[in-house]
């Protein structure tokens, strides 16, 4: 027989275990390629990009996640391949069979695989793209269209995945090598457990978790933005460090806690010596299911608790009504107009309240772009969207706060910490209507969160300027001078036909129209309504794609393990175990396996709930966002007691009937 | 006092569409009486195994019944014979059947810990068998870190620890080295004389079978002749090696 015909006899052998690896390759390669697919479609980062936020990278970021979980999986799945058949290739190399002979029959299985995987994972990605798609584009409200299938996916995921299977053949290669036919043939047997200083190691572990939780609940407490960068990343990498200490001691500690109670450690000592038994084998499959459950819970809780607050967010604002800016022909709109379709919605007009403004088109030290500036015109410095100015009487009147800004001096205010533009750090500006030219040095920022600069107009804050500067500015150029519309209404749900009419009657033909939006509480509401259900459907997107990988994986361990506890099941029924106990047995491991990454993943994802929560802001929603995801916990808990409960039944079942003694 | 009676027991296994059917046990008679220490011994092929199977109810027969204790082995339920099993009989097997991830001491306790049995009393008993048997050194050690010498007497302990009406052997020192099968056969001699434990032992080894109080002979799924000890080892060891060649010779004869 030749080499060929020794690995198509073994191919042909061992084929419901290619069938499990290549399912779970062509799945993740499916799912990658839809979100390759999504991330390269141009609706998709139109929208993205209109949205703002940073949500034109979500995509990019999915892709990106992916692609981390594409390599942990197939890493995974590829390792349990090879090592199921670790005394298959000690006997092979017994008969004669060289290292080189081996890596052959490696490479040549997994090419095949790999061909296999990629046209059909591809095939079925394309196929289910077009679907995913269409949600998508339903969810946008956009025409779905202009669908295409974009040839980068194509290229994008083959060569990810061709370099994952190399990566991993590369690793198995150098793994052979350094195991000698002992080892290989004894490997189904050899426990891969260490008696170690299990304590100190899990009681490290659980510091670092410590730490981990420390950090996020100061990160949501605190309005420090500083602590919201690097320390978070850290404290997240200090986290998952933690759980995977705390994972791969847990059984040793159970199992030293258990001994010092004799009829504890009897009655649990088959359960306990095989956790412990398969204790460093089981810990990468539990850390990897820990991360998992906490990304599903970190995303469907967060967005869900997200989308069901987008009303009480809008409701626990101090006022409610509509702003808009007046100036240059823009939202150029009769008062008695206005009242007018407010008292026709019925929303309740309590003030309309005007304040003076005027604007400087040009503005030098000040980098700043709506992206369709011309090079020409940066490398000149000046601004393309004009600069909002309001002297500190009309601060003090518009939001009660007192600015200390003396004439040459220059204040930013804005409405989020997280949104201070780079140009609060500059020490100083020169700014210019046409008429007067000013040098003004930046004294700091107010941050006023009930001040909606950040969406009135395009460059996202305004500048306090001390009166006399202001009025000299006023004064030099009526052409720039304007109002600022401060609309409250009692009924802000009502205003949806105001905000319908008001955006009729604005002039498109005019070029700086785009940069004066006609803003308000019902406006915030359908944004950011529009957008969370697109980051619903993504991170929900992830969630059911990370809890069908985590039953792949569990299902996959057990695909692997049944011929093991099919054998445990024959000598254990012959010393008299009972049907009953055996079950109760495979109960306890299968619990252990859904149990352990469901406790690390809640705690995962509470924390990096607390650091969203500290992203977001909103202190006076917090109840309610814990409430939203308190429900998705439990839900997602009682899945997974469910789940544990099938899966558990199903493979004592499959465990039965491979068993030789029935 | 007869422990274990054997009725026209046969056991017939159907190959595809009940052709090519084979006889493996064909109606064998057969007491055994508390305190034995009974060898099986007949070439391959010949019912040996299947015979122990059938006795100690892992298997079940085509015919005939297996009665214990005054207990008919196949009229009880599955689960209750699974805790007779445990309860009254010990196995002794070829490949020890030690579990990986029990060290020898928490193999030898198994049974035990399933009947729910206080701890002090499981260490008590535990201990006992781990010093009558030498393996003291070995007890906190895995399985696959120990002799199979080794293995195979944490088996037997683990097959007398809870004080079993029968202990059944199949081919116990089959994978062994001579010293250990020395050391495991001396084991099952001094449990059946020391505590009077009833042994049933297939075995194709005279050595081992030498050991035993009597002997059957089996062939083609019959017993053929029984030869019982008296004198010494070494005289009962003699009187096998001509029992085997006799069992051949007739098989031989057979075929022609």
């Amino acid at each position: 027989m030749t080499f060929s015909g020794v690995v198509w006899k073994n191919f042909k052998f061992g084929i419901r275990k290619y069938i499990a690896f290549f399912l779970c390759s062509t799945f993740t390669i499916s799912i990658f390629f839809i979100f390759c697919n999504l991330s390269f479609s141009n609706d998709i980062s139109d929208f993205m990009e209109t949205a703002g936020m940073g949500s034109e990278y979500i995509y990019t970021l999915m892709v990106v996640i992916l692609s981390l979980f594409s390599v942990g999986f197939i890493s995974y799945i590829n390792n349990s391949k090879n090592k199921s058949r670790s005394k298959e290739f000690g006997l092979y190399m017994t008969m004669g069979m060289t290292y080189r002979d081996i890596t052959k029959l490696i490479i040549l299985e997994d090419l095949v695989i790999l061909i296999c995987s990629i046209v059909s994972g591809i095939a079925v990605g394309a196929v289910f793209s077009r679907l995913i798609y269409m949600i998508n584009m339903k969810l946008i409200g956009k025409d779905n269209s202009n669908f295409v299938l974009d040839y980068r996916s194509f290229f994008l995921s083959a060569a990810v995945f061709i370099a994952i299977y190399a990566v991993n053949i590369i690793i198995t290669i150098f793994s052979m090598r350094k195991m000698n036919i002992r080892k290989l043939i004894n490997s189904d047997r050899e426990s891969e457990y260490t008696e170690q200083s299990h304590w100190g190691i899990a009681v490290t572990g659980i510091i670092l978790m410590t730490v981990f939780a420390a950090t996020s609940v100061a990160a949501a407490l605190s309005r420090d933005v500083a602590m919201k960068k690097i320390p978070i990343i850290l404290a997240i990498m200090t986290g998952l460090a933690g759980i995977y200490l705390v994972i791969s001691h847990i059984t040793g500690i159970i199992s030293s806690l258990a001994k010092k109670n004799k009829e504890l450690y009897g009655k649990s000592l088959l359960s306990l010596s095989e956790m412990k038994y398969t204790s460093k084998k089981n810990a990468k499959v539990l850390f990897l299911l820990s991360i998992l459950s906490g990304m599903i819970l970190l995303c469907s809780a967060s967005t869900f608790a997200l989308l069901s607050l987008t009303e009480n967010i809008v409701e626990s604002a101090d006022k409610h009504g509509i702003t808009y800016i007046e100036a240059m022909g823009v939202n150029n709109f009769d008062d008695s107009y206005v009242e007018e379709l407010i008292t026709e919605s019925g929303a309740d007009l309590k003030n309309h309240l005007k304040y003076r403004c005027t604007f400087a088109n040009k503005v030098e030290g000040i980098n700043q772009s709506d992206g369709e500036t011309s090079a020409a015109e940066l490398s000149e410095n000046i601004s393309a969207v004009p600069i909002c100015l309001i002297s500190k009487s009309t601060l003090y009147s518009m939001t009660g706060d007192i600015s200390s800004v003396s004439s040459g001096e220059a204040q930013i205010l804005a409405a989020d910490p997280l949104l201070t533009p780079p140009e609060s750090k500059l020490p100083e500006i020169i700014i210019s209507n046409g008429v007067i030219t000013k040098k003004l040095v930046i004294k700091g920022t107010i941050i006023n969160n009930n001040f909606n600069s950040e969406i009135v107009l395009l460059n996202r804050y305004l500048l306090i300027v001390d009166d006399k500067d202001y009025a000299e500015f006023e004064g030099g150029s009526n052409e720039f001078n304007g109002t600022i519309h401060d609309i409250e209404v009692d009924k802000w749900r009502k205003t949806d036909w105001v905000f319908q009419k008001l955006n009729e009657a604005r002039d498109i033909n005019n070029p700086l129209t785009r940069h004066f939006i006609v803003y308000g509480s019902y406006a915030r509401y359908s944004l950011m309504k529009h957008l969370y259900s697109t980051f619903v459907f993504v991170t929900n997107f992830i969630s059911i794609l990370f809890f069908a990988a985590t039953i792949l994986i569990l299902l996959f361990r057990q695909y692997e393990n049944t011929d093991k506890m099919a054998r445990k099941y024959t000598q254990l029924r012959k010393l008299g175990i009972t049907r009953k106990e055996f079950s109760k047995f495979i109960k306890t491991q299968t619990g252990f396996q859904f149990y352990v990454p469901l406790i690390m993943g809640l705690f995962m994802g509470a924390c990096l709930m607390l650091i969203i929560q500290s992203i977001m802001g909103g202190n006076d929603l917090y109840k309610e966002f814990w409430s939203a995801s308190a429900k998705i916990a439990v839900v997602y808990i009682l899945l997974q007691v469910v789940f544990s409960r099938i899966v558990s039944e199903s493979y004592f079942r499959k465990v039965i009937i491979k068993a030789s003694v029935k | 006092m007869a422990l274990i009676e054997v009725k026209n027991l046969t056991k017939t296994y159907y190959g595809q569409k009940n052709k090519q059917s084979t006889n493996a046990l064909n109606g064998i008679e057969l007491t055994i009486h508390e305190g034995e220490f009974l060898g099986v011994m007949g070439p391959s092929g010949s019912g040996k195994t299947t015979l122990l199977n059938m006795l100690s109810g892992i298997d079940v027969p085509t015919g005939g019944n297996v009665v214990i204790e005054n207990k008919d082995l196949f009229s009880m339920k599955t689960e209750e014979l699974a805790l007779f099993r445990r309860r009254r009989m010990g196995f002794v097997f070829q490949e020890f059947n030690l579990l990986d991830s029990l060290t020898l001491r928490e193999n030898i306790m198994l049974p035990l810990i399933l009947d729910k049995k206080p701890m002090s009393y499981i260490e008590e008993r535990v201990n006992k068998y781990i010093r009558l048997f030498d393996i003291e050194k070995a007890a906190d050690k895995h399985p696959y870190n120990v002799s199979g010498g080794q293995q195979q007497r944490a088996a037997v302990a683990r097959a007398l620890v809870n004080k079993p009406a029968v202990v059944f052997a199949d081919e116990p020192t089959g994978n062994i080295d001579s010293k250990s099968s020395k050391a495991v056969m001396g084991c099952f001699e001094k449990i059946n004389e020391e505590e009077k434990a009833t042994i049933l032992m297939v075995t194709h080894d005279p050595f081992a079978a030498s050991y035993c109080k009597r002997i059957i002979f089996i062939r083609d799924g019959q017993i053929c002749f029984e030869q019982t000890r008296e004198g010494s080892r070494s005289q009962f060891f003699d009187k096998i090696i001509d029992s085997l060649a006799v069992l051949e010779g007739e098989a031989k004869t057979n075929d022609i």
